[in-house]
């Protein structure tokens, strides 16, 4: 099997010498010991070397299944972020650095960044927002997407990003879980050269719903209304008067919906203590920046790995945070390493479906460039398979000469990274790597037992850390489920995984009806939903298919309604329909129509058939599947 | 508004007078014009105007009120048995409306009035005025000799009274103490619409105030009737005082004068010094200047080097200094280079990605540049240079507008050695190949236009003009989209960052810069890596007390001195962040200039009086909306920093720093570091490391209050080394005052030891034993009613040493060659006698029009040197 001969595999990637001397953690295996001895010093420690308006009592406070971190405390996320660096010898450092597809840069150091956060969030309190409120984010890869978020956070309300490029239901409905009554929106966003109009999704989703809305319009004037107000007026017409409220460590400091198989996206919550403390830590410790480091995250602003490594931790640790908007490869296959070279990265967070997209195009575009400054690349999102890993350490380290390529699992719920291998501990291709400090991973079979070595399970956490979210907004029993799903009180990560007997982990893919579309979890139910909405479709199946590039693709099956015919023009409408509603990264790859779906007796679809089928592989135990 | 008050002659003629009886010791024409923040031709004009009516005399080049026209007169009044009579006396003695106003117990003031009915009319007042009494000439008298808790009664109940009226507590404060000064209130126009009044109190029996007697005029009858109006109402007031005018023993206030002394011997001669904010004092670098200086001259050496060791420096040096006069040589046997300190040091330090650089383009286009970046940079076009055949040494001429171009081209020349010559961008093509001529560059890098004024400025003919037949490649940095053969950007992007800053010998140009010298020979300053960094930052961070993570802004051009120095070098050296822009302050309204400030949050502002001046013209409000918190200092430089303007400044901006110095010294002389008091209008003391004195000709230290040559008496490390190509001229000025540099400046000390400048020695001309400036004479000119404008040369004669020549534009312009002929000999008639000299050679001519500079300085040089038969020199600012 595949799984066997990946645990037995002999290949290893060693971190240069210097490079482990020079770790932020030189002894990985005793910081871990300390951080599972005594969890409560050890985030302590940490935590302490932020600025507490009042000191937190207590460290934690552990109630099953609910979690407090530095109880009693009081801080302001942005307050360490911004104000400890404006206000000291950091001010005129830049903080963010924007890059165009064009080659168009802008930057804001600590003092210009803090300046326009604090006249942001004092507009923002003119516009009525107050503490606790919510605020749907949904910007392109910008700065001003960044200080949106800040000056949410900076006035005590929750920001939630939604991704810029979901469609209209999928926004609608963030919204309105939320209960938000103020979104900040850009009417473009900019993606090979073109603009992708923004502005009409907002337009339809917020049609009805009683919502003040605030532009960053880069192509036309923001639209006119009493309800309409432009970001850039709202910045510059406040003076920056708002202060970092001092906040509860538990106050939440943001929501950020993941897809479920239930249909109904979950809005996980993360608070302002324990996610500062928990994602500073993993960035220095894991990712190894150092004081003057360039970091550049990849990613975009609406998912977790932006709200950590764009924004909320590079600034924590006062270094210059990268972020690019558009497509990775356009204008060239260079464009990256161009990048890299003229601003000296050092530090590199992408995503395996990136990597794999760079080994398409060829080793000679990364060549071409001077990437002498890059010494560390994280990748997560799915698993990093070992042609991408060995590719990456060849073509981007110089064969593992200059630096580490390190694989690591987390996700929207844990904040930071989970598992990972640390440069001090040898990389395996086709391994994640061990739990990280702070975390304690098991595999367990569905009754909560730990299975050997070697043998397929459920991938489970036995305690919660810092950077943990809180709960579900507006579902707390979901949060619940998260710790009940698996008997022994322990957190259920959803992923299948396996352990080798040295303690590496092996992740092999999702558990439940969520596809991961180039590093975006995607729920099958989501999807499903949409395509049945059309009024041709009567019934609808997704699977994800293997994509040597995205990971896995889409592929929807689709039973027409009574009377339609199955025609080419209907396939594209749907997908189309699809795609309005879901945005590009849902639409389905590809599309078939079958006269009817597999489906169990109790009537839920096989899409394990379905897939099984698709991939040509045994179906496995159809003794369920419907005559 | 008040801000776009403008100064009546009245009203200025009475500030004259006020400003006069504050200053017995006698007042310098150049002093009032500080004052009133006028021209020097005004202040003579006023001057003269005012001598010939009595008011004030002249003696040599002071003047004083006259003594006369204040003297009390001989027949003491007797003292009237009520306060009415008092009223009628001094109606009897004015003819004009006036008043007695009593202090009732609530602490109004009761007005009681006699005069010719209907006049003058008093908008607003009537029999009693309330909260309203401190907006008038009697209100202020009473209020000044008020007892302080009592005043702060009424102070707390002030209201605007006219909408010029101060409120502000503090102002107020500072009138009161000058009507307690001088015994007597003055209101003009400023507070009272319309009308002038003049008011002095009266005391009861134990001494306490009772009230006041005034006389109020329209305003615009007022200065003729000034002193008549003044004898009347003190001499009045004091005999109603019912209380002995001379205390026996010491008296808590100045409550009046002896009856034989003049009113106004009371008043210190001294301009209020101006403590620096709290905070500023307390944070500054340089806490105590006396024991600084002293160090600095005593043991220079080890002051400099101590200095010095902050930097990187290759090889260590064997010598700190070589003064072998004129020529000093600092560092001695010391390797180092200036570009290597300013930005491989910070590079490769945690400062790597702090912004060295915000360049604001004239196009709009904004650079942010951190320290790796702009080191990456030069360095890349520093093995542009190389590729190009440039070697150490040789000169890289520099005609662009203030960038990041413009930048990296100096750090890329300091980078290999090579020396940069920035020549303005504007500046004519003659000049230009001149100076290509002069320092035989290597190299032209030149932009081929630029933006400013919403206008676009083409530099191609004019480059291609300069260097015709010239072997001088240029290096073109083209931003009209045609493509050259050797262009700016393609070089840097051909080259990688790998050429490494040459190690050079502390003494090794760093670069030429031309003076805008008056005549003859260009003058090319040259400075050099090893000393001008030291003393520069030195003072950046003592004078322009910087502090780490501060931002700092020089609104100069970078191609004059302030630019290379401060807009460029002393920040980056110090690892600090620097804003250039090229864009005209107050293009198309000052709001740039504000934004600018706040969005960069500029901590310390470097900028010239010009600009101070006509930033002030513009309103107070765009100050006032601009959120301003970060600054903290304004540094002026450039020229005299008016009074008026440096008040407007420290309210609206922030605390002001006037500092003196040129090209040839390389960094601030003379200045008030913020950890003393400034006094507006006087530049100040000789900094560490600068030992100034203020000479006669002879090179003889002048007592305070004397004016003389203000000179430098030894080399400090960042003073010139020489004239490029003229060396005779360097030698030269360190001889023509024995001992030492001339600046070239007039100078004048206080008995405190601050320094003012009166202007250029060249400014003055020496007609047979007397020596005059040029502005002395215009002035004199200017107070004939028929002259519009004047400029005063000094023609060289062989008999008399040098004539006076004034030429004059006339108020009426159409006027026959006849009539101008006998107007020219009027007026130069006249002009003797202004000056005091029937024997003085003086000769009138009369233009249709002066030529005048860009900025609208008259050109006295080509006025001059047309006379003469000279080449009138760089013309490249003349206005068209």
């Amino acid at each position: 099997m595949e799984l066997e001969q990946l645990l037995k595999t002999k290949v290893s990637y060693q971190a240069p010498a210097a490079q482990q001397q020079a770790a932020n953690v030189p002894d990985f295996g005793a910081e871990y010991a300390r951080s599972l001895q005594d969890p409560e010093a050890f985030w302590g420690e940490q935590a302490r070397q932020f600025h507490w308006f009042r000191p937190f009592d207590r460290v934690l406070e552990w109630n099953f299944p609910d979690h407090r971190w530095f109880l009693g405390g009081q801080t302001n996320i942005t307050y360490n972020a911004l104000d400890r660096h404006a206000k000291g010898s950091r001010r005129n450092q830049v903080a963010l650095l924007y890059l165009g597809e064009d080659g168009s840069e802008q930057k804001l150091t600590y003092g210009e960044l803090l300046d326009r956060v604090s006249r942001l969030a004092t507009g923002l309190m003119h516009l009525g927002v107050q503490k606790g409120d919510r605020v749907i984010i949904y910007m392109p890869l910008t700065l001003e997407g960044v200080m949106a978020m800040l000056a949410c956070a900076r006035i005590g309300a929750i920001h939630s990003v939604v991704y810029a490029g979901l469609g209209v239901s999928a926004l609608r409905e963030r919204i309105m879980d939320a209960g938000a009554r103020l979104v900040i929106a850009g009417d473009v966003s900019y993606r090979r050269g073109k603009p992708v109009d923004l502005e009409s999704i907002v337009l339809q989703a917020i049609e009805d719903l009683d919502v003040q809305t605030v532009w960053f319009c880069r192509s036309k004037a923001a639209p006119e209304g009493p309800r309409f107000h432009d970001f850039n007026r709202l910045l510059w017409s406040h003076k920056p008067e708002a202060e970092a409220v001092p906040l509860d460590s538990e106050h939440p400091l943001f929501i950020l919906y993941t897809s479920g198989s239930t249909g109904k996206p979950k809005g996980v919550v993360h608070v302002h203590g324990g996610y500062m403390v928990g994602t500073a830590y993993h960035l220095r410790s894991f990712f190894d920046v150092k004081e003057t480091d360039v970091f550049w995250a990849t990613s975009d602003i609406g998912w977790i790995v932006g709200h950590s490594y764009i924004v909320y931790a590079p600034l924590l640790l006062g270094i210059t945070s990268v972020l690019r908007e558009g497509a990775p490869d356009y204008p060239s296959p260079a464009a990256l390493w161009q990048a890299v070279e003229r601003y000296r990265v050092n530090v590199m967070f992408t995503a395996p479906t990136a990597v794999r997209m760079f080994m398409k195009f060829g080793p000679e575009w990364p060549a071409q460039h001077d990437l002498s400054s890059l010494r560390f690349i994280g990748v997560a999102g799915e698993p990093l398979n070992p042609e991408a890993w060995q590719w990456a350490v060849e073509h981007l380290m110089d064969g593992g000469r200059r630096g580490f390529v390190a694989d690591n699992w987390w996700q929207t719920e844990l904040g930071g990274p989970t598992l990972g291998t640390p440069l001090t501990l040898p990389g395996k291709p086709g391994l994640v790597g061990v739990p990280l400090p702070g975390v304690e991973a098991t595999v367990v079979d569905a009754e909560g037992h730990e299975v050997a070595p070697g043998t397929g399970g459920l991938l489970a956490l036995k305690r919660p850390f810092p950077h943990m979210m809180r709960t579900v907004w507006g579902n707390h029993a979901r949060y619940t489920q998260y710790w009940t799903e698996i008997p022994g009180n322990v957190y259920a990560a959803g992923d299948v995984a396996s352990r080798t007997a040295e303690g590496y982990f092996a992740v092999l893919g999702r558990a439940d009806d969520v596809l991961n579309v180039a590093g975006h979890r995607i729920g099958t139910a989501d999807v499903e939903s949409a395509l049945v909405s059309h009024p041709a479709v009567a019934e609808a199946a997704v699977i994800g298919v293997p994509d040597p590039i995205k990971g896995e693709n889409i592929k929807a099956f689709v039973v027409l309604r009574v009377g339609r015919e199955k025609t080419e023009a209907l396939k594209t409408e749907i997908v189309q329909h699809v795609r309005l509603e879901l945005g590009p990264i849902a639409t389905p790859g590809e599309l078939v129509f079958l006269d009817k779906l597999p489906k169990t007796r109790s009537g839920k679809i096989l899409r394990r058939l379905l897939k099984a089928q698709e991939m040509g592989r045994d179906p496995g135990d159809l003794s369920t599947l419907e005559e | 508004m008040a801000q776009s008050r403008k100064l009546t002659t009245v009203q200025a003629a009475l500030r004259v007078l006020a400003y006069l009886a504050q200053h017995p010791e006698g007042v310098e024409a150049p002093q009032l014009a500080a004052f009133l923040g006028k021209s020097l031709s005004t202040a003579y004009a006023l001057l003269a105007s005012l001598v010939s009516e009595g008011f004030a005399e002249r003696e040599g080049s002071t003047y004083r009120l006259s003594k006369n026209a204040l003297a009390p007169s001989r027949a003491p009044l007797a003292e009237p048995e009520k306060l009415s009579d008092a009223l009628e006396e001094l109606y009897l003695r004015t003819r004009e409306r006036t008043y007695l106003a009593l202090l009732t117990p609530e602490g109004k003031l009761r007005l009681t009035t006699r005069g010719r009915q209907g006049l003058p009319k008093l908008a607003g007042v009537d029999d009693q005025i309330t909260e309203g009494f401190h907006a008038l000439a009697m209100g202020k008298a009473v209020l000044a000799f008020l007892e302080a808790g009592a005043q702060a009664i009424h102070l707390q109940n002030l209201k605007t009274y006219t909408h010029l009226t101060i409120t502000d507590p503090l102002t107020l404060e500072e009138e009161l103490a000058k009507v307690r000064q001088l015994g007597f209130a003055v209101e003009i126009e400023e507070h009272t619409d319309g009308i002038s009044g003049l008011a002095a109190p009266i005391f009861g029996q134990d001494g306490q105030v009772m009230g006041a007697f005034g006389v109020v005029v329209p305003s615009r009858r007022f200065p003729y009737a000034f002193t008549r109006l003044v004898q009347a109402v003190q001499e009045v007031a004091r005999a109603a005082s019912s209380h002995p005018r001379v205390e026996p023993t010491p008296p808590p206030e100045p409550e009046g004068l002896p009856p034989h002394e003049p009113l106004y011997l009371g008043s210190s001669a001294e301009e209020e010094a101006v403590w620096p904010p709290k905070t500023l004092v307390q944070n500054a670098n340089l806490r105590d200047y006396a024991a600084e200086y002293r160090r600095s001259l005593e043991q220079p050496e080890q002051f400099w080097a101590e200095w010095a060791t902050r930097f990187h420096w290759f090889q260590p040096w064997k010598q700190v200094q070589e003064i072998k006069l004129p020529y000093h040589r600092w560092f001695v046997g010391a390797t180092t280079n200036l570009a290597y300190n300013a930005l491989d040091r910070h590079a490769d330090s945690p400062r790597r990605n702090q912004l060295a650089l915000i360049a604001l383009a004239g196009d709009g286009t904004v650079h942010k540049l951190t320290y790796r970046e702009l080191r990456d940079l030069s360095a890349r076009l520093a093995g542009g240079l190389l590729s190009l055949g440039i070697q150490p040494g040789d000169r890289v001429a520099v005609y662009m507008p203030t960038g990041l171009e413009m930048a990296l081209t100096f750090l890329a020349c300091a980078r290999i050695g090579a020396v940069h010559v920035a020549i303005p961008a504007g500046l004519s093509s003659q000049t230009l190949r001149e100076r290509l001529q002069d320092t035989n560059a290597r190299l032209l890098v030149a932009a081929d236009r630029m933006y400013q004024g919403g206008r676009t400025l083409s530099f191609t003919n004019l480059i291609e003009e300069a260097t015709q037949g010239l072997e001088v490649p240029v290096l073109w940095y083209s931003r009209s989209g045609s493509a050259r053969p050797l262009e700016f950007w393609d070089l840097i992007e051909a080259h990688r960052p790998t050429t490494k800053a040459l190690p050079v010998e502390s003494e090794h140009p760093l670069f030429i810069l031309y003076t805008s010298g008056s005549t003859g020979k260009p003058k090319g300053v040259v400075h050099v890596h090893g000393g001008y960094m030291v003393g520069i930052t030195y003072h950046l961070r003592t004078l322009f007390d910087l502090k780490e993570g501060e931002i700092s802004w020089a609104t100069a051009d970078l191609s004059w001195i302030v630019g290379h120095s401060y807009g460029l070098y002393a920040p980056l050296l110090e690892g600090l962040t620097t804003v250039l822009r090229a864009e005209r302050l107050d293009y198309p309204d000052p709001s740039g200039f504000y934004e600018t400030l706040e969005d960069c949050g500029v901590n310390v502002l470097i900028i010239s009086p010009t600009w101070l001046r006509a930033l002030r013209k513009h309103g107070d409000e765009w100050a006032k909306n601009a959120q301003l918190r970060d600054l903290r200092l304004v540094a002026s430089v450039g020229e005299y920093l008016a009074p008026e303007v440096w008040h407007w400044a420290a309210q609206n901006l922030a605390h002001v720093v006037d500092h003196w110095w040129q090209t040839e010294t390389g960094g601030p002389c003379l200045s008030t570091p913020v950890c003393m008091p400034a006094k507006p209008g006087k530049a100040g003391f000789p900094l560490p490391g600068v030992k100034m004195q203020v000479v006669d000709a002879q090179g003889r230290e002048l007592p305070p209050g004397q004016k003389g040559h203000l000179v430098i008496c030894k080399p400090f490390p960042h003073f010139m080394r020489t004239f490029w190509n003229n060396p005779e001229r360097y030698a030269e000025q360190w001889n023509r005052i024995p001992g030492c540099y001339a600046t070239g400046d007039i100078a004048v000390r206080d008995s405190e030891g601050y320094i003012a400048l009166l202007g250029r020695s060249d400014d003055v001309i020496k007609a047979g034993e007397l020596r005059i400036g040029t502005a002395e004479i215009e002035g004199a000119m200017l107070s004939h009613p028929a002259v519009a404008e004047a400029a005063a040369v000094g023609v060289a004669n062989p008999e008399m040493g040098e004539i006076i020549k004034v030429y004059v534009v006339l108020k009426t312009r159409e006027a026959s060659p006849q009539v101008r002929e006998i107007l020219a000999a009027k007026l130069s008639s006249h002009l003797r006698r202004q000056l005091g000299s029937l024997s003085l050679p003086t000769e009138v001519e009369i233009m249709d029009q002066l030529p005048r500079t860009k900025s609208g300085k008259i050109l006295r040089r080509l006025l001059k040197a047309q006379e003469q038969g000279a080449d009138p020199g760089d013309l490249s600012t003349l206005e068209p």
